[in-house]
């Protein structure tokens, strides 16, 4: 087969930094460096990513399928400006699950639950846009640049061709999850048979194809990130001595939050939350349409917010281990370390061309 | 205890989650629509539900609103290239037609040996005085020339800017197993954009598991012949299809079920 996109697939979060390999975090040799450095978040990366940007998009943006595990933040890369560093290319996105879930079910209430479920600018929103209804009251012309530029991004996106929507179902799972501990099962039901109604309507509207992981899959998932699962004092003993591990816990000498981190990594070893960009990988991987495509990652997914970030539900490190354990075995490749080859193929192939032909 | 076990222990709640989360809202399967003359049922729905649909035919099936519009692969014949054509449409309604496929569909997948072929005798010496003929080799050495290259990169250039979508084709060495898979006693044989796309359903692994259905199936109980002039040859290059010695290799298919009346 002859193609003008590479057979890969690429999972895109909202990072904007990288380190030039995957950083193991029981990599001893690395513990010394200070976190912007272990990290990639260092100011000196800052000419660096300038000069990754055209090798970065032109390798994404000739791959055959782009999924993009963050709304739709990526694009803008975290700051909402122009910076095209991930490409433009977008198959899939990642929907939020917690639109599916709607407002009305806190409150039972049917009339906010079919406005909560059928907005759809839940679809294309980013993390902290507005809904529909305030677009409608204030201009986005008159809002300052930043906030802005997020509804350009919406908007632009909105209107870009993508395939389908992958639905990352982590709230689902933790309202399910207390339910079954109340054993709550008419509920369940309920919001089952909705979420079904909500995913129907999609469907209908967009034309478009939803991808989620199953109930098994999302149990299986949810198991493999607690193999890797540590608590705190086991994470202490280990990573002892490492400036990563003292940035990660630097709130500890803070005495109001001293007494909650043990908490915190216990009660993600309970939580059915799982990172969003893990459950579209998991999607990913899970595709049999993928099976023999290179999967490429880029990125690092919030080990410094384990305990400082809003919701601590996620089990970050147990995640970060999971998706090391991913990358030694090859299930999963670490664009970085790839990208300067890529790149070169890309150079080598366009020669005398507009877009590169791949043969496969 | 671990934290899934809550969810394990209730198999039959477990079982109404599953039932309204499936994986896919859209059914795993492919379908192709062909440009036959068509006059089954409507079976719009089962082809809108489909994860893939490709339309051989420029989406004019969607004309008849019983053959669906969902597109996401187009497969676009050299010589009858809609989007260059767009602006001379006459007919507003195909206009329309043409340009809503152009903006669901994700790829386009071209005939290898029809534009390659054509576009590097154009050009050649070789063949002013000589009668060519299809081959996989034939192909390669177009495929490798200087000239096909650069015409070959030309019209993906034009396809890409205009489209921004994904290439595809068969490379020449499994055109030339079609050829020897199809059986051909002809030479110069062009296999039948079903044929071709069937092959290339059949060669790419996203659609290993797929279920393929055929609808709108061209048929001829005569050979279909091309005649394509060459410039600066005193041949044309005459083209042949069999549709019914075709109809043999692609029914004899796995997972492909040709749907020559309504789907039940």
């Amino acid at each position: 087969m002859i193609s003008t996109n590479a057979k890969r697939i690429i999972f895109i979060g909202d990072w904007d930094m990288w380190t030039d390999r995957w950083v193991d975090l029981e990599d001893k040799s690395r513990w010394n460096l200070p976190w912007g450095e272990f990290s990639g978040w260092s100011k000196d990366k800052q000419q660096e990513i300038k000069i990754g940007e055209d090798k970065f998009s032109r390798v994404i943006d000739s791959s055959e399928y782009v999924v993009r595990c963050s709304w739709l933040r990526t694009h803008c890369s975290g700051k909402f400006s122009n910076k095209n560093m991930y490409g433009k290319k977008v198959d899939a996105i990642q929907l939020n699950g917690k639109n599916l879930l709607g407002k009305g079910l806190e409150s039972d209430k049917f009339k906010g639950f079919v406005k909560g479920f059928l907005n759809p600018t839940d679809l294309t929103r980013t993390e902290n846009n507005y809904t529909s209804d305030e677009n409608f009251s204030n201009p986005i012309l008159s809002r300052p640049d930043n906030i802005r530029y997020r509804h350009e991004a919406t908007r632009i996106y909105s209107e870009m061709f993508y395939r389908e929507i992958w639905v990352s179902l982590g709230y689902l799972y933790r309202k399910l999850n207390v339910l079954f501990l109340k054993k709550d099962y008419k509920k369940i039901e309920y919001i089952m048979s909705n979420v079904s109604l909500v995913m129907d309507k999609y469907s209908e509207l967009y034309k478009k194809n939803i991808s989620m992981l199953n109930p098994e899959l999302f149990l299986s998932l949810k198991n493999e990130i607690n193999n890797y699962y540590l608590t705190y004092d086991e994470m202490k003993d280990l990573y002892n001595g490492a400036k990563w591990w003292a940035h990660v816990t630097r709130k500890e000498s803070d005495p109001d939050k001293k007494h909650f981190f043990e908490d915190i990594i216990s009660g993600q070893q309970n939580s059915m939350m799982i990172n969003r960009g893990l459950q579209s990988i998991y999607i990913g991987l899970n595709d049999k349409r993928f099976e023999d495509y290179e999967k490429y990652i880029i990125g690092y997914w919030g080990i410094d917010q384990t305990f400082s970030h809003g919701p601590v539900h996620y089990n970050q490190i147990a995640e970060y281990r999971l998706l090391t354990s991913w990358i030694d075995s090859g299930i999963l490749k670490y664009l970085p370390e790839h990208i300067d080859t890529m790149n070169q193929d890309y150079l080598n192939s366009c020669k005398n061309s507009f877009k590169p032909l791949y043969q496969y | 205890m671990k934290v899934t076990d809550v969810f394990n222990d209730n198999p039959e709640v477990l079982k109404i989650i599953s039932s309204h989360l499936h994986k896919n809202k859209l059914e795993a399967r492919v379908c192709v629509i062909d440009s036959g003359d068509y006059s089954g049922g409507d079976v719009s729905e089962f082809i809108n539900c489909s994860e893939y649909v490709i339309r051989l035919d420029y989406g004019k099936s969607m004309a008849t609103q019983k053959l669906g519009f969902k597109t996401d692969i187009l497969y676009i014949d050299r010589f009858n290239f809609a989007p260059f054509e767009l602006n001379k449409m006459k007919n507003n309604f195909l206009n329309f037609l043409y340009k809503s496929i152009f903006n669901d569909s994700t790829e386009i997948w071209l005939p290898v040996h029809l534009f390659l072929m054509n576009e590097w005798l154009l050009g050649s010496e070789e063949f002013k005085n000589k009668q060519p003929e299809i081959s996989g080799s034939l192909i390669k050495r177009s495929w490798n020339s200087e000239i096909g290259r650069s015409i070959l990169n030309e019209y993906i250039k034009h396809l890409y800017m205009h489209n921004k979508m994904n290439i595809k084709m068969l490379s020449f060495k499994e055109f030339d197993l079609l050829l020897e898979s199809v059986g051909s006693d002809f030479d110069n044989y062009s296999p039948s954009p079903l044929a071709y796309a069937l092959e290339m359903v059949k060669k790419d692994s996203r659609f290993r598991y797929y279920e393929i259905f055929v609808f709108n199936r061209l048929k001829c109980n005569e050979k279909t012949r091309v005649k394509l002039p060459l410039e600066k040859s005193k041949y044309d290059l005459n083209l042949i299809s069999d549709l019914e010695k075709e109809y043999h290799y692609i029914s004899n298919h796995s997972n492909t079920c040709i749907v020559d009346n309504d789907i039940n």
